[in-house]
């Protein structure tokens, strides 16, 4: 999910070439209070009248308890992007209150948890309305409010960053992780978005095109992956036709839990487009 | 008379014995001999060496109306350039024909000698900065000759730019005029384009702030081609000559079309051993060398030579084993120049080498693959690097019309607007390099392969590459800028665009907005 300033038409015109899967035209962070109005008709312009290609739109909005986070609420609902992007949430009645404000008006929300109370919460928050599509976390924010130094390893965040997947999982909904902030550095990137992967995350946010196309590789299963989940499967359910209960593959028993990580890997290679049809 | 690309071009063109239209990119077999220069003599203990600029002018015997000309090596710190005009504008000589090989500052100074009738033709130049603007204000009596970097030494090995004296910025010379551009503070690296012009003036006058004792160890230039030295306090600003290391492109949109264009050459299936390859320094050239030596280290490929402006990340390629050999006819940055000082590898070639298609074979007849850029390609893939969108010279075909034409694949990587104006068009204000020597541009939002090149189609169906028709790119450029307005011309011929051959394949009119200023 690539964030782009809102106040930036250039940037906002150019991001749907770089293959990002959301774009989250940006009214927070990223645009400076004296620019926030200018920012907020620029985004809604753009949601009605650009061709975004494939990518869903999200805005993030200032948030929902400040008088700009206000304006965006009601100036956005006319362009009803596809989801709201909501900053610095820390209990379920803010998004409660969020889901009244919006009434019938088809948009999602994705609440940021990057406070430790936000953390902490993310239970309620992620079960409290069906409005709520994913938990993402927010390190820079949450290392500020600990007290901590973000590092390159990031282990100040492990425990925040597990609670989220987990939270997220728990209610059935999905999981993002928080942005790498250094634009020069593929290679923390790389490491970065592999933890995220292995701690069960299933997207990231991303503050820079170039960042996009690791990110997305990364996610992607790889083609030895893909073959795997295909045996696995076919093992499986050649078992099943022949009533064996235990079945086994290159010495590894395929149970309940191995068949559906392999029915998830082909989802995500059927998403990037890297299957045909067939028995996958 | 109509030229092959379609465009109308006049019957006679002021200053221009004869007007050749366009036929093909190798429709013209030029026959006849070589120009050579006089036959001269240096007797045992006879000096090179002069004690002024001034005293080597008089000494070259330069005259009213006589032909002068210049490299470009030392880019936009040349200080050299202007030394000299302002020499021979001070010993009252005027009416003199100009040609540069390439780039070079203009300052106020260059366009006061044009305005005081010093210059009044101009046989090739890249014309930057004002120049561009003071030609089109008509400060000349012909029209400029616009060639590449191949087609400017045929035509002065055939003759048609016989040079009178030509200065030669040398970053170190000796005393007996051997020259090079690898040592001294003002070091350059190659000296290629440089040598057509010392092997057939008449005169040839090096110019430098590093002389040393006889014999030089690396000669560029030999002493068999020049007759007089001129030892200055400084002949260029060494921190504008070679760059730091050229550094690779952070823009996401240079990378994005980079990637593309690897996709391409894969497709292609030219990216094998032994294959040759040329890109130039721009950014999307410079992530396209990137990304081509992590594949050539993935796949254990090892090429054959690599040309072009040379940079850092041409050496890299060089020094990592992946190519054999480097042709450099220009170096763009110290890791260049040092490189060519240095590896056995790193070969020096003058532009006749690299690109003159009239001899017995230059290198881009055996070039692979080719990046080039664009100001604007048209939807026949005609390519326009010379007029910007107000019709005003701003630049120059380098080598793109030679290395089109010899390369297997020539690719144009080019975002799809330049700021807000559309880069893929109907019509390109001027045609420099005609669209059948095209075969693939990629942009940002697409890539459209030449129709001509069905062989190309049929491989890149399967590349995962966000095909499109030249048509699209150009209605979507449209779609997201507007449709311009057409720049608006006099009758006034300024500019003469020459094809590699010899032949015209466009002319420059003056713009409108010029002629009444």
């Amino acid at each position: 999910m690539l964030f782009v300033p809102g106040n930036n038409p250039s940037m906002i015109q150019t991001c749907p070439i770089y293959g990002a899967d959301s774009i989250i035209l940006d009214l927070e962070d990223s645009v400076a209070v004296s620019q926030k109005d200018a920012a907020r008709r620029l985004v809604v312009h753009a949601i009605l009248e650009l061709d975004f290609g494939g990518a869903e739109i999200a805005v993030r909005i200032n948030s929902p308890l400040t008088k700009e986070g206000q304006k965006d609420i009601e100036t956005l609902m006319e362009a009803a992007p596809s989801v709201f992007v909501v900053p610095k949430v820390e209990s379920a009645e803010e998004i409660l209150d969020l889901d009244r404000k919006l009434s019938a008006v088809p948009i999602g929300l994705i609440p940021i948890l990057e406070t430790p109370k936000g953390v902490l919460h993310g239970e309620e928050i992620a079960s409290s309305c069906p409005r709520v599509w994913a938990l993402s976390f927010g390190a820079e924010d949450y290392a500020t409010a600990m007290g901590v130094e973000r590092t390159r390893g990031g282990r100040e965040l492990f425990t925040a960053r597990s609670l989220v997947a987990m939270q997220a999982k728990a209610n059935g909904v999905a999981a993002l992780d928080t942005v790498f902030a250094d634009v020069n550095d593929e290679e923390g990137l790389r490491n970065d978005t592999q933890e995220a992967i292995s701690l069960g995350f299933e997207g990231k946010y991303a503050i820079s095109p170039r960042q996009v196309g690791i990110i997305n590789n990364l996610f992607t299963p790889q083609p030895a992956e893909i073959e795997e989940a295909k045996q696995i499967l076919e093992t499986y359910r050649s078992g099943v036709e022949r009533g064996i209960g235990a079945i086994a593959l290159n010495g590894r028993m395929i149970d309940a839990p191995v068949v559906q990580r392999a029915e998830r890997v082909l989802a995500l290679a059927r998403a990037a487009g890297l299957l045909g049809g067939g028995m996958e | 008379m109509k030229v092959a690309t379609g465009r109308q071009i006049p019957d006679q063109i002021p200053g221009r014995r004869e007007v050749r239209p366009y036929a093909g990119p190798f429709a013209f077999v030029p026959t006849g001999v070589k120009a050579a220069p006089p036959l001269s003599m240096v007797r045992p203990g006879e000096k090179k060496v002069v004690d002024s600029l001034r005293e080597a002018i008089r000494l070259a015997g330069l005259k009213d109306g006589m032909t002068i000309s210049f490299h470009h090596h030392l880019r936009f710190g040349d200080y050299v350039i202007n030394m000299v005009l302002d020499t021979i504008a001070e010993m009252g000589i005027k009416d003199l024909t100009f040609t540069a090989t390439g780039h070079h500052p203009v300052p106020e100074s260059f366009i006061k000698h044009m305005e005081n009738g010093v210059i009044t033709r101009i046989e090739h130049a890249v014309l930057v900065d004002q120049l561009g603007v003071a030609v089109a204000r008509g400060l000349l009596k012909e029209p400029v000759t616009i060639r590449s970097h191949g087609g400017r030494p045929r035509a002065i090995e055939a003759g048609e730019v016989p040079i009178d004296v030509a200065f030669i910025a040398a970053p170190t010379a000796d005393t007996y005029g051997n020259l090079n551009g690898i040592d001294g503070p003002s070091h350059c690296g190659s000296l290629g384009y440089a040598v057509a012009d010392a092997q057939y003036a008449k005169c040839a006058v090096a110019v430098t702030d590093n002389l040393v004792p006889y014999p030089l160890r690396h000669i560029s230039v030999p002493q068999t081609n020049v007759d007089y030295v001129v030892s200055v306090s400084k002949i260029g600003d060494p921190t504008k000559i070679a760059t730091g290391a050229i550094r690779k492109t952070s823009n996401p949109r240079d990378i994005l079309i980079a990637q593309q264009i690897i996709k391409v050459m894969e497709a292609s299936g030219l990216v094998q051993p032994r294959f040759s390859f040329q890109a130039g320094t721009g950014g999307v050239s410079l992530a396209v060398t990137q990304f081509l030596t992590e594949i050539m280290q993935q796949r254990d490929i090892r090429g054959s030579f690599l040309m072009g402006g040379i940079t850092g990340s041409t050496v890299g390629l060089l020094e990592k084993g992946l190519f054999d050999i480097i042709f450099d006819v220009q170096s763009f940055d110290l890791d260049a120049v040092a490189s060519l000082g240095r590896n056995p590898n790193h070969c020096e070639v003058s532009a006749s080498f690299y690109a003159n298609p009239h001899n017995k074979g230059c290198v881009v007849n055996l070039l692979d693959v080719v990046i080039l850029s664009a100001l604007e390609v048209d939807t026949k893939f005609n390519v326009n690097v010379l007029t910007g969108s107000d019709g005003v010279m701003r630049t120059g075909p380098g080598g793109h019309q030679d290395t089109a034409a010899g390369s297997k694949l020539t690719i144009i990587g080019t975002p799809l607007l330049h700021g807000r104006i559309p880069a893929i068009v109907d019509d390109v204000v001027t045609v420099v390099t005609p669209g059948e020597t095209v075969d693939v541009v990629v942009t940002e939002y697409g890539v459209a392969v030449n129709p001509l090149r069905q062989d190309l189609i049929d491989r890149m169906k399967d590349a995962r590459l966000p095909l499109a028709s030249i048509e699209d790119l150009k209605l979507k450029a449209e779609k997201l800028a507007g449709k311009p307005k057409a720049p608006e011309f006099t009758d006034q011929i300024v500019g003469v665009v020459e094809y590699r051959d010899g032949s015209v394949i466009d002319v420059v009119r003056q713009p409108r907005a010029w002629a009444d200023r």
